[in-house]
Formats: structure tokens, sequence, C-alpha cells
């Protein structure tokens, strides 16, 4: 789909993050590496949109130039708010790495930043233990990182990016580093997180049926430098579990991802986000 | 905390031993007037505890822990900034990489000629020796920071003061406290070197040499065991302090 | 598998007196001069040293050309040469003993938990000595001669070289030791082995060691000594030669200087044998 053109900054849009023609070259001794294409694409408000491509496609580049945290060569990332210069709490961001930070347990990780917001510290310490028990971290508030597990620091982490309340999460890979049961229990943990704060997610991945399982829409990149490559709704229902894995809406989909990224991309048509919709999305180029 | 038997119980069987069998083998040979067994050391220690020794010591250590202070609370920030600000970084490595690598108690003779035998030369060479190893460690840890977790600071919109005083500070404190460790270390031997030649009219480096002066090996025993005290003593109370700290502060990336 | 686990490991390196090995020894790379501000300041500074010093005329206060006329002074007529063969000959002999001692301990120990228990924590117990205030004794002992530097030199090189040996052998792990014993090797091919696995933590424990004895041997010099650049920088200093004095220092941070680089760029070729360096 491409991009809408109502203007984000209209109150009924439901638009809550928009890509504008962003590309990403860097500089690497005295080269000019090209990392992004142009890439223009849309979040809409209180959807998980996923981005999955191979290694080097530059979706993690894309996430950060989202996030602030890198500016493109040209183009512009925009929100309701305003154009996207810099980190801001607006826009949270999850690493792939927890990063909770060691010296603190992590009820007072979380406290810190809802302290960075303003709150005072009674009121932090009592939101942040509300948080920690929405991602289902209760009776774990006073360990510390360390003692924790991936799958448990990760939760502590989005519990503490969750603080914000931001307009738009972005989640850099963040299961990538756990044990195959873990991201199985946190990716169902995360749907239902999201159910509950109804926070619009970009989540970025390279695997494939992580993304497709988790998003209300999927866009693929491709290639190096990576441009969009395709885009589709799985069209799964809400809620769902990891049984769904084995229905033809999500097999159909996974292979359209596939096809589309082993074959270095093809643009192609939205599918419709209905669950009887299950043709395969190979659209005219 | 578990209090780790073993690990203490070790090094004092450990040590029993060594001395057992040193204190026994002086029944087999007769040493040299010179070499003690444990038992002449410590009689000779115990026996050099007056006022006046005790009055050495505290010079020692005032000295050491005022050469340390101030090479300390000098080179943390320097190391700081020079990690951050790279222009200055560059400007400063030079200097810094040469007085590095130098043995800087070479300088003694001089600040000698400067500024007499005085406590003031002595206190700068401490002061300079540690600066160095100090510095190093703390533009180490600063540099060594995860860039993750200011990235982390920066998406909360934490200030540039909030950022440092519980971002940076702990990050960088494990390394930083190495530093000090070795700079402790550093403090003590230099200011046993700069008494001696130095020429200081009191401290254990002064008590040492009078003995070494007047073939008087009790005192040079005495000093001798004063400074391993002393040195023990600070290593002890360091490790004790940073115990819990380590624990919590390695790198919590499980993730 | 290595009875040294990485929090010792990380102790160990940090108690010893210098940086780890590659800490503040990288800091003078070439990259140091042939940075252009790093230039500028070296050149400033020695300006504002001249200038400085020309002024206030002190006599205390020598200039930048005073030490380098002294300095070529020293250099012309030998004495410098000498002094600066003696003192490093004194410490490399000194991290030859000490190492060699350190090495065969080192391995000792990895390979015998009896010595490990007994002997580690005695070593760990006397470290935080400061060793040279031992060294007004040794010279009772030994005599003013080189010897008793060279001992104290040797006891300070043995420690960092101990606990790179146990760390290096203790990274020939079990997996190793049991190819090893798969492939039937013959004792000598197996220490070939060893000695491989080993050398690149040997060469980083050098490089603590190298620097530690040089200021050793200055030191003593200083203490007590009759020859040597440290002899040279004091006799320099009691006859109210401050010049001369500066021209010994400056010298000595030169051989700092190239001692560090000789010893990277060893460093450096050895790594590659890093076992633990691989996936």
């Amino acid at each position: 789909m491409s991009p809408s053109t109502d203007s984000i900054h209209d109150p009924h849009s439901a638009v809550g993050l928009r890509v504008t023609d962003v590309t990403r070259t860097f500089h690497r001794g005295g080269v000019d590496v090209q990392a992004l294409k142009p890439v223009s694409l849309d979040v809409m408000k209180g959807e998980l949109l996923t981005i999955v491509g191979p290694s080097g496609c530059g979706k993690s580049t894309l996430l950060q130039i989202m996030g602030g945290f890198d500016t493109a060569t040209t183009g512009t990332v925009s929100t309701p708010r305003g154009s996207v210069t810099g980190p801001s709490r607006t826009i949270g961001m999850v690493f792939q790495r927890a990063t909770l930070f060691p010296w603190w347990n992590i009820e007072r990780n979380v406290a810190w930043a809802l302290r960075c917001g303003g709150v005072n510290r009674r009121a932090a310490l009592d939101r942040a233990r509300e948080l920690l028990d929405l991602v289902g971290l209760s009776g774990f508030e006073t360990a510390y990182p360390n003692e924790l597990s991936g799958g448990m620091q990760q939760r502590a982490a989005l519990a503490r990016t969750l603080s914000l309340e931001p307009d738009v999460l972005l989640m850099d890979e963040p299961f990538g580093a756990l044990d195959a049961q873990t991201r199985e229990l946190m990716q169902e943990e995360l749907l239902r997180i999201q159910q509950v704060a109804g926070t619009t997610i970009v989540f970025v991945t390279h695997d494939i049926r992580e993304a497709v399982f988790l998003g209300d829409r999927v866009v693929a990149l491709s290639g190096s430098p990576g441009e969009i490559a395709l885009e589709l709704a799985p069209g799964l229902a809400r809620p769902h579990t990891h049984d769904v894995m084995r229905s033809k809406e999500f097999l159909d989909a996974y292979e359209a991802v596939w096809a589309c990224i082993q074959t270095g991309g093809r643009r192609g048509p939205v599918v419709a986000a209905s669950s009887a919709a299950a043709g395969s999305t190979v659209g005219t180029p | 905390m578990r209090f780790p038997v073993r690990k203490i119980l070790s090094p004092i069987v450990a040590l029993f031993v060594l001395l057992g069998l040193w204190q026994a083998s002086s029944l087999i040979w007769t040493f040299p007037a010179y070499f003690y067994t444990p038992t002449e050391i410590g009689s000779a220690w115990v026996a050099s505890l007056d006022a006046n020794m005790w009055q050495a010591t505290w010079d020692t250590l005032f000295r050491a822990g005022v050469g340390f202070l101030i090479g300390t609370i000098l080179a943390l920030p320097i190391g700081a900034i020079t990690a951050r600000l790279r222009r200055v970084e560059n400007t400063v490595e030079p200097y810094i990489g040469f007085f590095y690598a130098l043995p800087k108690i070479s300088l003694l003779p001089v600040l000698v000629v400067w500024l007499g035998y005085t406590d003031t030369a002595r206190i700068t060479m401490i002061a300079i020796s540690v600066f160095f190893p100090v510095y190093v460690y703390m533009n180490a840890g600063v540099k060594g920071i995860n860039p993750d977790y200011l990235k982390v600071a920066s998406n909360l919109g934490a200030g540039r003061w909030t950022t440092f005083r519980d971002v940076l500070v702990p990050a960088a404190a494990p390394m930083a406290m190495a530093g000090l460790r070795v700079g402790l270390a550093i403090s003590l031997i230099v200011t046993f070197a700069t008494e001696v030649v130095g020429q200081s009219p009191n401290g254990l480096g002064r008590i040492i040499q009078d003995g070494f002066i007047a073939v008087a090996y009790s005192e040079m025993y005495a000093g001798i065991i004063m400074f391993a005290l002393i040195g023990l003593a600070i290593d002890l109370a360091l490790r004790l302090l940073t115990r819990n700290s380590r624990t919590l502060w390695g790198e919590a990336e499980l993730a | 598998m290595s009875n040294i686990d990485t929090h010792t490991l990380v102790t160990q390196q940090a108690r010893s007196r210098r940086a780890p090995a590659g800490l503040g020894q990288n800091l003078f790379a070439w990259g140091a001069l042939l940075n252009p501000l790093g230039l500028i300041a070296v050149v400033v500074g020695i300006l504002l040293w001249q200038l400085v010093s020309a002024v206030s005329g002190n006599y205390y206060f020598p200039t930048a050309s005073q030490v380098a006329v002294d300095l070529g002074d020293m250099i012309v007529d030998g004495t410098l040469a000498n002094a600066l063969g003696i003192t490093l000959g004194k410490a490399l002999l000194g991290v030859l003993i000490g190492g060699v001692a350190g090495l065969l301990i080192g391995r000792l120990m990895v390979v015998s938990r009896y010595v490990a228990d007994g002997l580690g924590p005695l070593v760990n117990a006397v470290y935080p000595i400061p060793r040279l205030a031992l060294y007004p004794l040794l010279v009772v002992a030994f005599g003013a001669g080189g010897e008793a530097t060279i001992l104290l030199v040797s006891i300070e090189a043995f420690f960092p070289i101990l606990y790179s040996t146990q760390v290096g052998a203790g990274s020939l792990s079990q997996r190793y030791r049991w190819l090893m014993g798969n492939t039937g090797a013959s004792y000598l091919r197996r220490e070939g082995i060893a000695m491989r696995a080993i050398t690149p933590y040997l060469v980083a424990g050098l490089r603590n060691a190298v620097p530690t004895a040089l200021i050793v041997v200055v030191t003593t010099e200083l203490l007590l000594g009759s020859s040597g650049a440290g002899f040279l920088a004091r006799d320099a200093g009691n006859q109210f030669l401050p010049a001369r004095s500066l021209a010994v220092v400056f010298a000595l941070g030169v051989v700092g200087v190239l001692l560090n680089i000789v010893m990277r760029l060893f460093y450096r070729r050895t790594q590659r044998w890093n076992l633990s360096l691989q996936a």
C-alpha cells in the first residue's frame, strides 16, 4: 500500500508513523555504502507491523532512523507530533540485548524511566510494579538483571519502554538472542500485551515465521541495499497462539514472504485483511 | 553473602606450612645474621611497636594518601573527559603516552632540585606516579561503556547531568575501581622510594633506611613487616568494599 | 578444564601494577604523533617550555635546548649508552629469571590441583605486599652489585607471568587434551602445542612484566645504585645539574616507549595462536 495521502497531522488520521522516501548511505573508509534504497511506508495506529528481511538488508538501520537514533541521508520520518529528529520519549526502542542497567534492580530500572519523565519517586515505583506485573514479572521486582534469564530481562526492558507510554514502540529483533521455547512464549506474550496496551508497534526480525505470526501487516525488505519488496497482511484472527502456524493463512503468507525474499523482491498488492482471503500475494510486478 | 571459608582458610594453612618449614630449617642450617626466622621477625616487629613506629607508619600513610588523592582527583575527570572528547584526547595523547611509558621515579632528582628535600617534592612524585595508571583505567572505563546504555538514556529523555550521574558513573565504575587499586599499590611503593631517595626525616622508609645504614636488621625487618601489613590491609579493605558491586555490575548481557 | 575462573583472571590483571597489557601501552601508538592535533601539541609544548624557561632565567629551570645539549653530550661520550645498557641488562635478566619461574610454576599449577590449591592462595596473599621495601634487605644479603636488583626484578616479573601462564595453560581445555590423546601425539609434539597455546598469554604477561622491570631497576638505582640510568639521574641531581637529569629522564622515556612498541608488535604477531579467539 503506498503511503496514504491524508496528512499525518490531521487529528483523524489513522497513521501513527510515516516514513517518506528514506535512504541511508554510510561513508566507510572513503567508500559510500548505501544501506537503504528509498523506503516509504505508513504505520497505522494500534497495529503491529513487522519488518522482515535477511541480514544486511538494512532493517535495523531503518528502525534506528524511525526512532531518531540515526539520521536518514534523504527522506523524512514523521509522527502526528511532527518530524522525528532525534531520540525522544514518544518513540520507545527495545534493543536486541535488554540493556537494563546492571547496577539497579528491575523495578528501579523501570522507575528511573518514569522519573526521567518527571514522575515522583513513590508514583514511579508504583507504576513500575504495575508494568512489571503486566509483562508477567510480578514477584521479581527486586531482582537484579543478571539474576534473571534472557526472556525475563527482555520483559523487564519491555516494561521499561512501555512506561514511556510512547506513541510508537520499536523493537529490534528483541527475541533474537533467546532460545526457541522462550522465543515462542515471548511472542505470545507480546501479542497479549499489545492487546491490553493498544500500542503501535514496529517489530524487526529476520525470522519470517515470527514476522508472519506477530504482524498485522508484514513488510519484507530485500536486497542490499534494502528496499521494500512486499507488503502483506497475513489476516490471522486475533488472539492466536502458535497453533495458528499450521493454518492455511499462515502458510500462504509465509510462502509469499519467503519466495519474495528468495527471489530478491517483487512489489505486490496488499492482500485484504480477511481470514477468508488466502490467495497468494504474488501480484503483477 | 556466604562466608567463603575455603578461600580464606587455604592461604592461612599454606602460610603456616611455609612459615613452619622456614622456622624448622633454621634448626638444620645456620642462617646468616641478616636472615631472620619467622619468630625472630615477629619479635623484631613486636619489639619495634613504640610511639615512634606508629608515628612513622602514620607519616608514610599520610604521604601516600595525600599523593594518591591528588593524583586520583586529577586523573578521574581528565580520564573521563578525554574518553568522551576525541579531539582533546588526540591533543594530549603524545604527552600521556610518553609519560606513561617513562619510569616516572626518574623525575625525583629533578623534583628534589626544584623543591628541595621536602614533603612537597615527595608528595608531588607520588601524585604523578598515581595519576597515569588511574587515568588510563578511567579512560578505558568510560570508553568501554556499552553505547546502548547511552541510547537508552537518550530515548528515555534523561538530561546530561542525570545521564552522567545515573549511567556513566556506574558503568565506568568497575574499571575506575581497578585503576584505584593499582594506584593505591603504586602510591605505597613510590612513597617508600621517595622517603629513601628524598631523604625524608620520618616515615617507614626512613626507619628501614636507618636500619640499613646502621646494619640493624631488626629495624629493617620491623619496617618491612609494617609495610607488608599496610599493603595487605589496604588490599583486603578494597576487596571487601568492591565485593558487592562486582557481582552486580558485571555485564548482565544474558538477553 | 582450567581451574582459573574469569573473575579471578580479571582480578589478577587488575591487581598488577600496570594496566592490563594493551590498555596504557597502546597509548603511544604512531597515531599519537601522526595525528595533527597531537603533533601541534608537542611542538607548541616544547616551544612554550623553551620560551618560559629562557625568560625566567632561573638556573633550576633548564631550557629545552640545554636539555637537548646535555642529551647530545651524553650520547656522544657514551655515558648514556653505557647507563641504559646496564639498566636494561638488569631488567631483562630479571624478567628472564622471573619469567621462567613463573612459566614453570604456572604450568605446574594447571596440571596439578594440589600445587594450585597450595601455592595459589599463597601467591595471591603475598602479592599485595610492596616488594620494593625488600630491596635494602636484599642488598644486605647480596651486596650492592646488580644481584639484589635482578633478584627483585625476578620476583616482580614472576607474578604477571605466573598469572598469564595459568590462563594460557588453562585455555588448552579438556577437549584439546582429549584430541591430543586421541591422535597419540608424542610428548614433544604435545609440548609444542601446549607452548604455542600458552605463548600469546605469555607475551601478554611480558607486556606487563617488562615495563615494570624497567621501573624497578631504575628505582633501585635511584635508591642505592652506583651505575645505570637511575643512578645517572640521581647523580646529576646531586650535582645540581637539572638539565642533565632531565636529559636522562627523556632518554628513559624514549626507551620506555620503544619497549612498548616492540612488545606490542610481538604481541600482535603471536595472537594468531590464541585458542580462545576461535569460535
